[in-house]
């Protein structure tokens, strides 16, 4: 089952195969469901601003211990579910398009009107709407949990829309700055940044409610200024209307009826919803692509910008398909440049789950710097940063019919996240927790720098190497193959000659 | 592998490429020079700078940063005698490439080695003679002349005479270590004398 080059070159040369030719064009504003024209080779051009939302304290609101508290947490779902279906009609009534939740976080967009200085007024509005909401609105009807903490960030420009997924596990993805920006920008508690991109469109009322902090502005209102910039919008916020929203959609769950069972076989998305969650102790893979907005970026010609994205969707495929294909994973999400892996198998045994998920990680990139690269030279720039963590994770989908997301929730996956974020293209690194469960031949590839364990490896048989050495060496006789590249085995293979190594002393 | 004629000596060069389980190659840029007394003294094997480096006693490179593939003097060195004797130098430098892309992975040489703390000579006659350290004595002696006589009990003790004892190994020592200085640390003597 594991990963192979040739499993990886065959499977990477069908896709190429059956890839549609690519087609850029620039987005028509009268298109109400952009999830509708876009896919993988039918991709759109958009001057958009983008907000990315989170919760901040949501690791910790997560992290409990449903075994000592299942009310508790059954209560924490609950509100998760809630805050994410509200939170997309706030989206809607503001006139931009829910992208995807990844967790916790929102990615929102907005590509109408065609008046870059409105849309850029209405992210902004947007994040104050947001902020003004999860206060007043949302955390008054959840007083039996602790208080959501929303923070956001947000950016303009153009970017490229493409989409991944089929039926209602359907996932847009946007490359370019301004959505890398927006989530980038993001930090602290409850503060809501801006770029100057976007300070620099807004009108005078809205850069009063602006301070600029470093290279980027931060934003807060008062009820009566949101109001106040709401209604010269023209925009209808009610809170007493969402309040009662949320009472509704709290009220409609049946508490008792909320199930978080763990898995006994791969995790199957679909299966699941607001009563049917999976709660199982796995590893959480980041697998992020560094250098590819830049890269988009430099496209110059409309060719080399489909090469690009033609690139990337080799790229996405494989890396989900070396999770699911090569090792039993689930590939939880894409978002941007990056994708999410679950791996839970083999059910409760983390010394196993953590040896297989530094295998996935090494996969990847063996897949990256080995096969995707000989197969499409151009991607020779691009690198994989891969972060690593292992904990209890909790398996859902969230949001309306035709609008779910698969999410992971759980400080492993945030863990995960933050070290794939500290990663250089190229290196993976692994958390503490995944470290301790390695065996000892496995952790020789890792080096402690800060928090994380970084791998000196950088491919597959790296590893392999490293879990072979002792008993390949053991003072026996090793096995010499001699096809196209010799190959030194610890057991015999067709036609391998025995030899018995001799003693270096230099 | 390309032929490549160096004054006084003979070399091929080449990539020498190495699978893995899953199918990673890496390839490894060797070359192999035969010196002036070849087949007396073994082909020394190189790598290009910048691979496996350092290149030096610690990845069992000798100072002129030829791969030490084995104690020569050692069975499992050159035999000169033997028809395959090239054969068997071109697998072990393959399984020395391979152990030295473990070291690049995991930072350890795998399996046995010559430890580096003593002469390379001492080691190898400890080992032939058990650790016998009466033994090993006696070998010292018997290399400057001081040999037992045939009927003498083995230095061993094992009651035997040393003829039908130790005696086959003591001149098969003496001729495996002769110009090798016991107790002196002398790499590029030991090169030389391969």
């Amino acid at each position: 089952m594991a990963w192979t080059k040739k499993k990886s070159e065959d499977r990477i040369a069908a896709h190429l195969e059956s890839m549609a030719e690519i087609e850029i064009k620039p987005l028509e504003r009268e298109v109400d469901d952009l999830a509708a024209i876009l896919s993988e080779s039918n991709c759109r051009e958009l001057e958009s601003a983008h907000v990315y939302a989170d919760v901040s304290n949501f690791s910790d609101l997560a992290s409990g211990d449903p075994n000592k508290a299942p009310a508790q947490y059954r209560k924490i779902i609950r509100a998760t579910h809630v805050y994410q279906r509200v939170m997309t009609q706030l989206v809607e009534t503001l006139g931009g398009v829910r992208v995807h939740f990844q967790g916790p976080r929102l990615h929102a967009l907005f590509y109408r009107p065609s008046d870059e200085k409105k849309r850029a007024r209405l992210a902004v509005l947007l994040q104050l709407v947001i902020a003004d909401f999860v206060k007043h609105c949302f955390n008054p009807k959840f007083t039996d949990i602790a208080d959501f903490t929303v923070r956001s960030g947000c950016d303009t420009g153009t970017v490229i829309g493409t989409k991944n997924g089929l039926g209602g596990d359907r996932e847009m993805l946007f490359v370019g700055d301004a959505a890398n920006q927006a989530a980038k920008i993001i930090s602290g508690s409850e503060t809501h940044y801006l770029t100057t991109r976007v300070y620099d469109l807004l009108s005078d009322d809205l850069k009063r409610q602006c301070w600029g902090v470093g290279e980027r502005y931060r934003i807060s209102a008062s009820k009566e200024a949101l109001d106040a910039l709401l209604s010269a919008e023209g925009i209808v916020y009610d809170r007493d209307v969402y309040a009662a929203l949320v009472k509704t959609q709290r009220d409609e769950i049946e508490l008792d009826k909320i199930t978080y069972e763990n898995a006994n076989e791969r995790i199957d998305f679909s299966g699941l919803g607001i009563y049917t969650n999976k709660r199982v102790q796995g590893a959480t893979i980041f697998g992020d692509l560094s250098g590819f907005t830049a890269y988009v970026a430099a496209a110059s010609t409309e060719k080399q910008k489909k090469e690009r994205l033609r690139v990337f969707a080799a790229i996405r495929k494989e890396l989900a398909k070396v999770a699911k294909q090569d090792y039993e994973g689930v590939r939880v999400q894409y978002q941007g440049d990056r994708v999410q892996v679950l791996l839970h198998l083999p059910k409760g045994d983390a010394p196993a789950i953590a040896e297989k998920a530094v295998e996935i990680a090494l996969a990847m990139q063996s897949s990256m710097e080995v096969t995707l690269k000989s197969a499409l030279p151009v991607a020779e720039p691009l690198s994989l940063a891969v972060g690593v963590d292992f904990g209890w994770t909790l398996a859902t989908r969230c949001g309306a019919r035709g609008q779910r997301d698969r999410i992971c929730l759980g400080s492993a996956v945030d863990t995960a996240a933050d070290i794939e974020d500290a990663t250089n293209g190229g290196d993976t690194a692994v958390s503490k927790r995944v470290y301790d469960e390695l065996s000892e031949a496995t952790r020789k590839l890792f080096a402690v720098s800060g928090a994380r364990y970084v791998a000196k490896a950088k491919l597959l048989d790296d590893l392999e190497r490293a879990q072979e050495a002792s008993s390949k060496y053991a003072g026996t006789a090793v096995h010499l193959g001699l096809g196209g590249a010799a190959s030194i085995t610890s057991t015999a293979t067709a036609n391998s000659i025995p030899v018995v190594p001799s003693r270096s002393h230099g | 592998m390309r032929f490549s004629p160096l004054v006084g000596d003979v070399a091929l060069r080449g990539p020498v490429e190495i699978e893995s389980r899953s199918g990673i190659v890496r390839t490894v840029d060797a070359s192999v020079r035969f010196r002036a007394r070849y087949p007396a003294q073994s082909p020394l094997a190189f790598v290009r700078r910048g691979q496996f480096e350092p290149q030096n006693a610690e990845r069992h490179f000798r100072p002129d940063r030829s791969c030490c593939l084995w104690f020569a003097r050692a069975e499992d060195g050159w035999n000169p005698q033997d028809p395959n004797a090239f054969e068997h130098f071109l697998q072990q430098m393959l399984v020395f490439f391979d152990r030295q892309l473990t070291y690049d992975s995991i930072g350890d040489f795998p399996g046995e080695t010559w430890r580096h703390d003593r002469p390379i000579a001492d080691l190898y006659l400890e080992e032939r003679l058990g650790g016998d350290t009466d033994l090993v004595a006696a070998f010292k002696a018997y290399r400057h002349g001081r040999h037992p006589r045939h009927v003498v009990e083995c230095p061993c003790g094992s009651g035997e005479p040393f003829a039908q004892c130790h005696e086959a190994d003591f001149v098969d020592l003496r001729h495996r270590l002769a110009g090798l200085e016991l107790g002196a640390h002398n790499p590029q003597a030991v090169a030389k004398n391969e």
